[in-house]
């Protein structure tokens, strides 16, 4: 299946072929002394390059091909057709003067190059990938190496090779953390990958307590909350020693208000009794009891999901309220200084923390913990600044990796 | 695999495009978080209900703002304050409404909206005396607070608007007369002002005048409705801002002592935290070291204080003291602020409310060191789904506790249109003050004009009838304002104190009046501003419960003078003069 998202790709290409250009340059000594239809091959070489400067790809594309009628011979003109063509988006046409100027000159690198993209980026995905593989493992530019790695990735993934383009998902997010395009890969392809098992699960397994949870959870997601409830009750009704389904059903309640609240409890100590060591119910318990202002109850559920997971961050910040909350500032230091251990970019624990301290005249280290929290709440709202002018003005994502 | 395969893969895992408006933010800061559960009703009597009696009153002119149905931009949408203000010092309260306009209302033929004051004619109903009194003014006004800047015996009123402030001069004769310019507080470009508060920071016995702002405004550059995805509530377009529009800053003007001001915001320290969303602004002695601070309630962006150095300058201590935002760190939605010292401990409290999708804020003061958030302890996160504006912390029922009143209104009428669940007209809230550090809300109990929804900005609170129960009065965008009568039937007994300076500034602004009756101690702060940028009477006003006399009265001057008072019988208002002590009655 052909996928139709190409274009940023090739104006990342088309930005860099003036460095790949100074790469076969045209006024190279192999042009001096050739003569073609009278015009001199250097001047339409340079023409050539001031049209690609321009962007004028139309332009460059007639000063190229009459270069190549004059000098057919060399390579390196070929080669620069064919990186025109592809910039003009006529990929077949790019091929085939790459596959030239690779016959002219085997050991044109960015001949090679161009002809793997060219071939993945026109559909020809089985053709492409013996060029792209040897490429990407070879080539030393790094937006190159990305351009030609997310191309063999889209033609894997056309081609149903998932194991390899896994392999290759991870070689390109852990070289390029932050780029849109590999992240969009990635997201493309793991959700291609949840849709087939689901899909999967639901011909092997149709009555199983694990396709209704996924369907549960699928619906929860959607915010059809009724519908995922009753699904997360067919679980338990198939099997109901499952952890994890009366949370669920749990935190739904709890999206349902306060009318709902001693419900909601009722699911999570249900829960507790299927699997104790869920850390997420007892914080959960503790909130509520924290809401009730039953400060003796909502205590003891907190250490108990502190005690259970010690990075549940979320619970350690809880417990310090409700310790400060119950006049035990002292014992409140334990699960906040905890609380930034695990999470330091958490503005919530060093501003809690800093509260503690100022409670016992710490001033010192009070001013550190809000100097913290003025950090990582910084970095929070710089990431939804960009997030906002992203959305609202439609700005177009680039690679910081490059 | 196909794009729409992708895309309902997408939003099966929850990143759905759809929710991009929401991830983002639709313009103010709100958190989304779900009402607390209410705690067990008290069953203890609530014996307070209101009337609406503003059109048998005779408060009848609509305030205009902008479009009903519709608000292109947030100057439009967000709306002014009130005030109750004895412009004609006879000892009954009148009202002032400041008024908005249309976006092109010059050039159509309608009357063009102004400002109004309604003089009190002590039986229950209101004169307009706008024309007569010199305060017809068409604008966008946003902000009032009162203080004698002149010391010559009468109150003269401060206006904020998008576009240029106000100064008026109160003649003593029914008039009042613009003397921005004279004053030394001419503008010579329009800004968008907010709150106001009148403060004597220098102790030098002239009212000061600190002034907020929300954002820079370039009508021309503002972004208009639904012109980017931030700018949708609910996906529908709506006026843009302020989040994504340039912050304003505060000014400090110094009072020159004849009857000018100097501009003193950057030799004060007031620009140094730079930009917010500023709103309304009070001062008070948050640390009662006897001088001035002020208070700034931001909107989606850190709340402002700004501690008095006693030297002519202010720091900035918002974040250090726990209110800049709420106990977990985060910036809310800031728009109008109570003070009041809720639990007795003689540390004036503060309570905010934001916008909706979030709890409103109470801040205990602890021991003038800093803020702690118990909005949740004090059961005042059961509601979350209003804009919360003007705010008070008011002894209601006279039981010595005071008591919170809050009005609401929400900002988009046109979602209205759309969405049935959304509601551009909400109710009043009423908490009541249990005496033990908790609230219970009573607004059901408080009658139907506490329940009837309006879109309410501004409210005051004062005595407007000298009955001895505070009552209220509110605005309302789109409509006349609301008067609600305190029917207050619990025979708790009440004081009500007017304060005049002599040494600090005749209209005592900043005096710290403190009551001990029936074996508690009270204390009030006179506050210029505060609610949601409007004025409440100046007069303080005591809950007292079954005691038949305050024991004893003591009041701070802003110049450091004390005076006291002991044994004075309760249901009565005295005033007392600096230096003098009672003078009335």
């Amino acid at each position: 299946m052909k996928i139709e998202f190409r274009l940023p790709t090739r104006t990342l290409l088309g930005m860099m072929i003036f460095s790949l250009l100074w790469g076969v340059s045209l006024s190279a000594p192999f042009l001096a002394g050739q003569s073609g239809n009278g015009k001199n091959p250097n001047t339409l070489a340079e023409q050539a390059q001031a049209a690609l400067k321009a962007r004028d790809y139309g332009l460059a594309i007639e000063r190229l091909k009459e270069l190549a009628r004059a000098v057919p011979k060399v390579g390196e003109v070929h080669a620069n057709l064919c990186i025109a063509y592809y910039s003009s988006g006529q990929f077949a046409e790019a091929a085939k003067e790459c596959r030239t100027a690779l016959g002219l000159k085997p050991g044109l690198a960015n001949a090679h190059y161009f002809l793997g993209a060219s071939l993945a980026e026109g559909g020809f995905c089985r053709e492409a990938l013996p060029y792209l593989e040897k490429d990407f493992q070879r080539v030393a530019d790094k937006s190159l190496k990305r351009i030609i790695g997310t191309d063999a990735l889209r033609c894997y993934m056309d081609s149903g090779e998932t194991n390899k383009a896994i392999d290759l998902d991870r070689s390109l997010t852990r070289e390029y953390p932050n780029d849109p395009e590999t992240l969009y890969l990635t997201a493309h392809l793991f959700s291609n990958l949840s849709a087939s098992a689901s899909q999967h699960l639901l011909a092997v397994g149709p009555g199983s307590y694990q396709f209704h949870r996924m369907n549960a959870e699928v619906l929860e997601i959607q915010g059809k909350q009724d519908d995922a409830m009753a699904e997360f009750r067919k679980v338990l009704e198939i099997n109901p020693h499952v952890a994890g389904i009366h949370y669920a059903i749990g935190m739904l309640l709890l999206q349902q208000g306060p009318a709902s609240l001693g419900k909601a409890r009722e699911e999570f100590e249900a829960e507790l009794k299927t699997d104790p060591g869920n850390a997420a119910a007892e914080f959960e318990l503790g909130k509520i009891a924290a809401s009730l202002r039953d400060k003796d109850e909502a205590l003891a559920h907190l250490q108990r999901a502190t005690r259970l997971n010690p990075d549940l961050v979320a619970a350690q910040i809880a417990l310090g309220e409700a310790y400060v909350s119950a006049g035990r500032v002292q014992e409140a230091l334990t699960p906040l200084e905890r609380a930034v251990a695990v999470a330091p970019g958490n503005p919530t624990a060093h501003y809690r923390l800093a509260f503690v301290y100022r409670r016992q005249g710490r001033a010192q280290e009070a001013a550190q913990q809000l100097a913290l929290y003025r950090k990582s709440e910084k970095g929070i709202l710089q990431t939804r600044q960009k997030i906002r002018s992203g959305v609202a003005g439609g700005s177009e994502g680039e690679s910081k990796d490059n | 695999m196909d794009r729409r395969r992708f895309i309902t893969a997408l939003i099966a895992s929850g990143i759905s495009l759809g929710n991009l408006p929401n991830l983002c933010g639709q313009g103010m800061a709100s958190r989304g978080v779900p009402p607390a559960p209410r705690p067990r009703f008290s069953g203890r009597p609530w014996n307070v209900a209101f009337t609406d009696i503003a059109s048998r009153a005779g408060l009848t002119h609509p305030t205009v703002y902008g479009e009903d149905d519709a608000k292109n931009f947030i100057f439009e949408a967000n709306g002014p304050g009130i005030a109750f203000y004895d412009f004609d010092h006879d000892g009954w309260l009148d009202v002032f409404v400041p008024s908005g306009t249309r976006l092109g209302a010059a050039a159509s033929d309608q009357k063009p909206a102004t400002n109004h004051l309604y003089r009190n004619n002590r039986d229950g109903t209101f004169t307009d005396v706008t024309e007569r009194s010199g305060l017809v003014r068409t604008g966008w006004c946003y902000g009032v607070c009162i203080g004698d800047y002149d010391n010559d015996g009468y109150d003269d009123l401060f206006l904020t608007y998008y576009g240029k402030n106000v100064l008026y001069h109160n003649n003593g004769d029914g008039t009042l007369s613009d003397v921005t310019e004279k004053a030394g507080l001419g503008q010579s470009s329009t800004r968008f002002s907010t709150g106001c508060t009148f403060l004597d920071y220098d102790r030098d016995g002239h009212l000061d005048l600190f002034v907020s702002r929300y954002i820079q405004v370039d009508l021309k550059k503002l972004p208009a409705r639904g012109q980017s995805r931030a700018c949708q509530f609910e996906g529908v377009p709506v006026a843009c801002g302020p989040l994504g529009l340039p912050m304003e800053t505060c000014s400090l003007y110094r009072n020159n002592g004849n009857g000018t001001f100097t501009e003193v915001t950057q030799r004060a320290g007031i620009a140094k935290p730079g930009g917010r969303y500023g709103l309304a602004s009070v001062a008070l002695d948050y640390d009662n070291d006897g001088w001035p601070d002020i208070f700034v309630a931001c909107d989606s962006s850190p709340n402002l204080l700004f501690r008095n150095n006693k030297d002519g300058t202010f720091s900035e201590v918002g974040m250090e003291a726990g209110c800049a935002v709420n106990g977990d760190g985060q910036e809310q939605a800031g728009m109008g602020v109570a003070v009041g010292d809720y639990d007795a401990d003689g540390f004036p409290d503060l309570f905010l409310l934001h916008f909706s999708g979030d709890t409103p804020i109470l801040y205990r003061n602890v021991k003038g060191q800093f803020f702690d958030d118990l909005t949740y302890p004090a059961g005042l996160a059961v509601n979350t789904g209003y804009v919360g504006w003007g705010a008070g912390f008011v002894d209601l029922d006279n039981d010595g506790w005071l008591d919170i009143f809050h009005v609401t209104g929400t900002v988009y009428p046109e979602v209205e249109k759309i969405d049935k669940n959304y509601k551009y007209k909400t109710q009043r809230v009423v908490f009541r003050n249990l005496g033990n550090g908790q609230f219970e809300e009573v607004s059901s109990l408080c009658g139907p004009a506490v329940l009837a929804p309006h879109s309410s900005r501004g409210c005051a609170f004062g005595d407007f009838d000298n009955d001895g129960s505070p009552d209220v009065v509110i605005l309302n965008m789109g409509e006349p304002p609301s008067l609600l009568k305190n029917n207050n039937s619990s025979g708790n007994q009440w004081l009500v104190v007017k304060a005049i300076g002599t040494r600090s500034n005749r209209s005592a602004i900043g005096a710290r009046i403190s009551v001990a009756a029936g074996g508690q101690r009270q204390i009030r702060e006179i506050l210029s501003g505060s609610s949601y940028l409007s004025q409440s009477d100046l007069r303080q006003h005591f809950g007292l419960g079954k005691a038949q006399q305050a024991d004893e009265i003591e009041i701070r001057w802003p110049s450091g003078h004390i005076d006291r008072l002991s044994k004075i019988p309760s249901n009565q208002f005295i005033t007392v003069q600096e230096g003098r002590g009672l003078i009335k009655p």
